[in-house]
């Protein structure tokens, strides 16, 4: 239905995803990372990669296929049908691979971009910490250089492969006078290197990714480890923070989607009242708005997808595909949820897994919160900064524009004061 | 339901008027997290002020990056046994009750571990300044 947006290439990478996630991932893996047998999926990583279909943006020989955007958000909603932790899972070479591919040095890019796609190394990213997430540049974490290495202290939380990660994207802060944008770096660190668990999450859903606090206490990692720039971790950050969030999004499409067609072929067949379902406009106007909403949110990450393929800065089209694609999503799975009625919210259906799995994409990322922080941020700047005489001052086409007197932003709170 | 009203009011000011008047009431009222801007200091000890609130001269706060109020605190020591930098000491108040005294309060890490583990939430640490600037600098991002 979005064929009309998408060259012969992406439809065609769409229905070669869509195929693997139909023959190649075990229902037996998504029930197991769901009831806390599984402790991270590497089969699955291991399936995608020997399909060449991990980190599709990046070059070939490093093991991507040289995509762009667009079919890498078209291969995420396929892969979101399975679950948001799957969808994770895949996402996460393309995040930390964007830092090592854009950053990172040509032996960083052998030694660690090139297995993860290869599926012989797992990575992960530490950004939150203890005391936050959305306040990124608050970090806490520090890295103070030490000959040739930097001795690294402090914590991240809710790491995805904090148990079953190879290595780690981790930032910290290497000045301590700098404003905060260029106050911390990137590293690659090890598990290795000392890295510790100290907390496995229980979590609502997602689960089966070995969401973990991760310790690191005077690990020493080597200055080769450094991603991008000493203190120089804002450019990473900006760069990584592009595929972080829009997998976010694209992901959350196919949940919804798999829900909604879930309820259609239900709401087709369910009787009530001596009729099917989808003959009451409760019924199928849910349908209709959902539907409507989920593409209203393919159409944002398509275009934040394509703006990101300039190369340009696409802060807040990706933000606004991130809050709309995660909400349109979970509205989804919830409506869906309520056409099928008390069995949708048992587990014969698989409408509770990813109502619990979705809930979790308007959180994540950068809460949408933090997302809209953005948009409001980029679009006061964009109007704000715009030539008024290039568009018709509409502010004019009404009869009382001239009464200025009347146009009153601020006053003096003691004008009535007695003198 | 008006009497039942009328009584938890009447025992919320007998706790206050009791822990006003440092006479130990171990009920959960807490440290008046405000007390550095809005308490008079009326001395040092071991290098921190003493503060004490404007209506009661006897209820008195140690310290200025850790806080313990005295009237809240019965000596306990589960702060002591949990603070990493060892912060705390035990004495004895005025009026002879042991109290922990945040006495090297500068080698506070700001864990938060004291505040936790406190009973009575006695204890309050300064929390570190406005972080406008990190929030500028999400919101900016290369161009902040």
């Amino acid at each position: 239905m979005f064929d009309v947006l998408l060259t012969k290439d992406e439809r065609e990478i769409r229905d070669e995803v869509r195929r693997f996630v139909r023959d190649k991932v075990d229902r037996d893996l998504i029930l197991a990372m769901d009831s806390k047998t599984k402790e991270y999926p590497y089969e699955f990583i291991k399936a995608a990669a020997k399909e060449n279909l991990l980190g599709l943006r990046f070059p070939t020989e490093y093991g991507g296929r040289g995509l762009g955007w667009v079919s890498e958000m078209v291969a995420l909603e396929e892969v979101g049908v399975l679950g948001i932790a799957l969808g994770c899972a895949y996402s996460l070479p393309s995040i930390v691979g964007e830092a090592i591919n854009k950053f990172g040095t040509p032996e960083q890019k052998k030694e660690y971009l090139l297995p993860t796609l290869q599926g012989k190394k797992i990575c992960g990213e530490g950004l939150t910490e203890p005391r936050g997430g959305s306040d990124f540049f608050g970090t806490n974490t520090t890295a103070i250089k030490q000959g040739d290495s930097f001795v690294v202290n402090g914590e991240k939380r809710f790491v995805a492969g904090g148990v079953g990660a190879d290595y780690f994207l981790v930032y910290a802060k290497t000045n301590f006078e700098a404003p905060p944008h260029q106050s911390l770096s990137a590293f690659i660190i090890d598990r290795d290197m000392g890295v510790k668990v100290e907390e496995e999450y229980e979590l609502m859903g997602c689960r089966g990714m070995g969401a973990a606090r991760i310790v690191m206490k005077d690990l020493e990692v080597p200055e080769s480890n450094l991603v991008g720039g000493l203190d120089d971790g804002n450019s990473v950050f900006n760069a990584m923070m592009v595929p972080e969030r829009l997998t976010s999004a694209a992901g959350p499409i196919g949940m919804g989607r798999a829900a909604i067609e879930i309820a259609v072929r239900y709401a087709d067949k369910r009787e009530a009242f001596g009729r099917t379902i989808k003959k009451f406009e409760a019924i199928s106007f849910k349908v209709a708005d959902c539907t409507t909403d989920l593409d209203a949110a393919r159409g944002l990450v398509y275009r934040a997808a394509k703006k990101a393929d300039t190369g340009e800065w696409c802060r807040k089209e990706v933000s606004q595909a991130k809050v709309f694609a995660t909400e349109a999503g979970f509205t989804a799975v919830h409506e869906a949820m309520q056409i099928l009625g008390g069995i949708g919210y048992t587990d014969v259906y698989p409408i509770e897994r990813l109502y619990r799995d979705a809930r979790l994409a308007t959180i994540w990322t950068g809460s949408n919160e933090v997302q809209k922080l953005i948009v409001q941020n980029e679009v006061f700047g964009e109007i704000l900064s715009e030539d008024r005489t290039l568009k018709r001052d509409v502010e004019l086409d009404t009869p009382g524009s001239h009464k200025t007197d009347e146009k009153v932003f601020t006053e003096d709170p003691k004008k009535y004061y007695p003198r | 339901m008006e009497k039942e009203g009328a009584l938890v009011d009447f025992g919320k000011n007998l706790i206050s008027t009791l822990s006003k008047r440092n006479i130990v009431v171990r009920f959960p009222v807490p440290i008046d997290r405000t007390y550095r801007d809005t308490w008079n200091i009326i001395g040092t000890h071991h290098g921190h002020p003493v503060r004490c609130a404007q209506e009661s001269e006897t209820t008195v706060i140690h310290g200025e990056i850790v806080g313990v109020d005295f009237s809240l605190c019965f000596g306990c020591e589960k702060c002591i046994e949990a603070c990493p930098t060892h912060v705390f000491d035990l004495i004895l108040d005025e009026s002879g009750q042991p109290v922990v005294d945040p006495i090297r309060e500068e080698d506070c890490i700001l864990c938060l571990v004291c505040e936790i583990v406190c009973p009575v939430a006695a204890i309050n640490v300064k929390s570190e300044g406005g972080s406008d600037d990190t929030l500028n600098s999400l919101l900016e991002g290369t161009r902040g």
